[in-house]
């Protein structure tokens, strides 16, 4: 984790894609929020592998967002409850239960579904959000911690510096 | 200068002269060509196309001056303006170091997707799919081969297999399985083939688990072919079950039946030849020992009396002859001189008669004594001839009415066959009843175990829905119908059972399932198949829902053409137990729950032939063996029920009794009815020899009593004509010669009458009374 903080700290001071880095934080926070005992976490688990996302952030928000989760699954629950019980989806619901494998995504859990459909909701929030920081962040406090000496001490602390040049400068 | 001073001094110098190196290394900054600059910022650029590819790649403002500052340089391009980087300066590392990153970011602002990874993995997927399709085949192949090798103990050939992996579907084509108990074929011998077996299984519930099986169909089924291959595997070894509570009391009552119908056949009196019932019923009779006795009584009386009569003859003579010339006197004739002197004569031969007349008396007197001791002897024979007589009576009474009771038990005879069948079906019941038990014990697992699966269901559930440590499980919402573990919808087959091809059959599967409280549908089977001769047709209904208050297993069969052979002699030899050979239409509505079953239904022979070695009783046994010959066609119904609480009840009925007891009724009658009457006749007879014997021994009796009465006669003729005698002499004496003559003759005469009738009377009498009490009565009842 300190890892993914420092490339994650390096991201944010470098010409990273802020793209990139705001994808991360939201699929990050989408993932974060999903139980894990499913496929579909699995299938967009996977499938961010290949997209262009900064993986610091992605599993940084990733982490917050399993942290936050649980305190929400009363409210996923209640979401995925209603948007399961809608009546002119349960042809396509029925159909999805009966396709290879989608069962095996647990769509039909309200917990799952709940925390996909609100993940879903607040990428784009949560999106915006990462690139309005990334924005301010490049802004007003790239160059003050560039300049600073504390940061460039902390960067020449060997654990640090050497866990940097380990995970590399992109992943 | 003090020390402290020159070492302070020096202290300052080295200082100096640290910090002018420090200067000149200032000065002396290392830079970098720029030829050595990532080939991003060598390129020259139009203004646009600057812009484009590195200034809007570049998100931090200072980064962005940096760069701009080292494209200065200006040059027009075919026309357009482009600048770049003056490839000749030098630059600070520090800044080299800067655009490095900078270029590096810029170089990994690419297209949102990776696109090389996403292939290589599209790529390595394909492989995968290609490997399973190439290989998919021979796997399943191996995995049929084997399983059915172990299902069936015997080995398989197939000849290949289709595998459809999207919505699952395989195809078995050329399949031919062993048959293990083809032992004196070599083990060459298929115990089935197809031509081609599908099954169509529902591949998303496969990938939970769930064996779904839309269709199953077999065609071009065939039974019994040749293999060019043996087909052996050694078999593993079985426990042996114990014996359940229902084997035992199926033992019991068909040991039971067996002792029933053996002590039936014993209960028919003993033979219905003439001289079989002769010498049945003669040991019972009780005249021979009567007559026997009578014999021996009436001869010893014989003996006792048979000289009386020549003794009494010689004494009668005797006295005859001594008193003759007193008899032949004749008084009129007596010469005397004088009426004095014929008086004094006449009184002398007075006194002789009167001598005469007392020895007659005296004689008399003992033949009296004697006739007396005969009359008494007599009596006691009449009382023998009575005895003999009673016997008589009793025992032909005794032979009709146990002939009687022979016709009377032709009536039960129907109960024999019942019986004897009773037995045959608890025979066949004990056969069958493992499989049946089988068969209800695995429904009633079925049912308790999908009673208990929903709560097994519930609990997994529980377990497979706790999704990460500390979430909340949710709620798992269906919209499409649940599952069972299994459920086979449909199986069909259709195939021969004739390698020529003549015969066929056809057959239907629905809903087997391990769990049919979710499929809501009991399982059924119907068939319809001809094994040889045999046309089966038949449905099954296997019901082991929780709500359901249908019968767990409800069958109803019919089969057409079944050879019937029962071999009666290796049930129980000599009980009776027919042999059935025929053809039989076997009719069976049956069902069964955890609690037992029933059964009921009729076998229907046509043509049939009954044979038995019947019972040890030769006799019953060949009327038992002629009625079952006149059975050619008969049904035999039966049910039968078994209840835990209850126990095994059987019936068997059917018009086969009723046939059965015409037969032997009018088998046995017929033969019985004349032996009746040569056994009577038979049995007259040696009661009237044995009576015989008897009445000749009492009539030779008769003869010395009548012989004695003559006698007594005789001696009363002779004591007459001397009293007659004695009457003249008196006169003579009184003077009256004449008269008391005539008067002594005609007495005499009288005498001589009376005697002789009675005489002949009583002898008359007494051979009459003596055959009459043994003939008589005899004469009119025959």
């Amino acid at each position: 984790m300190i890892a993914y903080i420092a490339k994650f700290l390096k991201a944010l001071n470098a010409n990273t894609n802020p793209g990139e880095i705001a994808h991360g934080a939201a699929c990050g926070f989408l993932l974060g929020l999903m139980p894990k005992d499913n496929l579909l976490w699995w299938v967009v688990f996977i499938f961010t592998f290949f997209v262009r996302i900064n993986k610091p952030a992605y599993f940084i928000v990733l982490a917050v967002g399993s942290l936050i989760a649980p305190s929400m699954d009363g409210l996923f629950d209640e979401i995925g409850s209603k948007a399961l019980n809608v009546q002119s989806m349960y042809e396509f619901y029925g159909f999805l239960e009966n396709v290879p494998f989608v069962a095996f995504t647990k769509f039909n859990n309200t917990v799952v579904m709940g925390s996909l459909i609100s993940g879903l909701i607040l990428y784009v929030p949560v999106y915006i959000l990462a690139r309005l920081f990334v924005s301010l962040w490049r802004k007003h406090f790239v160059m003050i911690l560039r300049n600073s000496k504390i940061i460039k001490v902390i960067g020449k602390i060997p654990v640090i510096s050497k866990i940097a040049s380990l995970v590399g400068d992109r992943i | 200068m003090s020390e402290n001073e020159i070492k302070k001094e020096t202290k300052e110098t080295v200082e100096s002269e640290k910090i002018e190196a420090k200067d000149s290394k200032e000065k002396k900054e290392k830079t970098v060509p720029a030829k050595k600059l990532p080939g991003l910022f060598k390129k020259k650029y139009t203004k646009e196309k600057f812009e484009k590819k590195i200034l809007k790649k570049i998100y931090i403002e200072s980064d962005r001056k940096l760069v701009e500052s080292f494209f200065t340089e200006s040059e027009t391009i075919k026309g357009k303006d482009c600048i770049f980087v003056n490839l000749e300066k030098e630059i600070a590392k520090k800044d080299f170091a800067q655009l490095k990153e900078i270029a590096k970011a810029i170089g990994a602002n690419k297209f949102r997707v990776k696109l090389v990874p996403l292939f290589a993995v599209i790529a390595f997927i394909s492989a995968l799919a290609i490997a399973i399709t190439a290989f998919k085949n021979p796997i399943a192949k191996k995995i049929i081969k084997s399983t059915c090798e172990k299902i069936f103990e015997a080995k398989t050939d197939i000849k290949a297999v289709d595998v459809q992996l999207l919505g699952i579907s395989v195809r078995v084509s050329g399949i031919a399985i062993g048959d293990k108990d083809s032992k004196e074929y070599d083990y060459k011998k298929n115990l089935f083939e197809a031509e081609k077996i599908t099954i169509d299984m529902n591949f998303t519930q496969a990938l939970r688990g769930k064996a779904i099986i839309n269709d199953i169909s077999a065609e071009g089924m065939k039974f019994g072919t040749d293999r060019t291959t043996s087909c052996y595997i050694p078999p593993k070894e079985k426990k042996k079950a114990a014996e359940s509570k229902f084997e035992k009391e199926l033992k019991t009552r068909s040991n039971k039946a067996i002792e029933d119908l053996k002590s039936q056949a014993a209960e028919i009196a003993g033979g219905s030849s003439v001289d079989e019932i002769v010498s049945n019923i003669e040991s019972q009779l009780k005249t021979p020992a009567a007559a026997m006795k009578a014999k021996d009584d009436v001869q010893k009386l014989a003996e006792k009396w048979q000289t009386k009569p020549a003794e009494l003859k010689t004494q009668v003579e005797n006295f005859s002859e001594s008193v003759k010339d007193l008899q032949n006197l004749d008084v009129k004739s007596i010469k005397a001189s004088s009426d004095i002197e014929k008086v004094k004569i006449a009184k002398e031969y007075l006194e002789k008669i009167n001598a005469s007349i007392k020895k007659g008396d005296e004689l008399k007197a003992s033949f009296e004594g004697t006739a007396k001791e005969v009359k008494a002897d007599v009596k006691s024979t009449d009382e023998l001839a009575r005895t003999v007589a009673d016997a008589v009576k009793s025992d032909k009474d005794l032979a009709v009415s146990l002939i009687d009771h022979v016709t009377d038990t032709v009536k039960n005879s129907d109960k024999i066959l019942g019986t004897a069948f009773n037995t045959v079906g608890y025979d066949m019941l004990g056969k069958y009843y493992p499989y049946v038990q089988k068969g209800i014990a695995y429904a009633v697992q079925m049912k308790n175990d999908s009673s208990n699966s929903e709560e097994k269901e519930k609990s997994e559930s529980k377990k497979k829905e706790k999704p990460s440590k500390g979430r909340m499980k949710g709620t798992t919402i269906y919209h499409s119908r649940q599952y069972p573990g299994l459920w086979i919808k449909n199986v069909s087959a259709s195939g021969y059972t004739e390698t020529d091809g003549s015969k066929g059959f056809s057959g239907a599967l629905k809903n087997i399932t391990n769990n049919q409280n979710v499929t809501g549908l009991p399982t059924t089977a119907e068939a319809k198949f001809d094994v040889g001769d045999i046309n089966h047709s038949g449905k099954i209904t296997l019901d082991v829902r929780k709500s359901s208050s249908a019968d767990l297993i409800a069958v109803n069969y019919v089969g057409k053409g079944f050879s019937a052979k029962v071999d009666g002699n290796k049930i129980s030899p000599v009980s009776g137990i027919p042999s059935i050979d025929g053809k039989a239409t076997l009719t069976l509505n049956g069902s069964a729950g955890s609690d037992g079953f029933s059964a009921k239904g009729e076998v229907d022979l046509n043509p049939v032939t009954l044979t038995s070695d019947g019972f040890k009783n030769e006799i019953v046994t060949k009327y038992y063996q002629e009625a079952l010959g006149t059975i050619k066609d008969m049904s035999v119904g039966y049910s039968m029920k078994y209840r835990e609480a209850s126990g095994l009840s059987m019936d068997i009925s059917g018009n086969f009794m009723e046939r059965f007891a015409e037969a032997f009724r009018a088998a046995f009658l017929s033969a019985i009815a004349d032996a009746k009457d040569a056994a009577i006749a038979r049995i007259n007879e040696k009661i009237n020899s044995a009576n015989g014997e008897v009445i000749e021994k009492i009539k030779s009796f008769a003869g010395i009593e009548g012989e004695i009465d003559i006698q007594n006669v005789n001696l009363d003729t002779v004591r007459s004509s001397l009293e007659a005698k004695k009457a003249e002499l008196e006169a003579i004496a009184k003077g009256k010669v004449d008269d008391a003559k005539e008067k002594a003759n005609e007495k005499a005469r009288e005498a001589t009458d009376k005697a002789k009738g009675k005489a002949t009377e009583k002898t008359k009498e007494a051979t009459s009374n003596a055959t009459n009490a043994l003939k008589g009565k005899l004469l009119k009842k025959n």
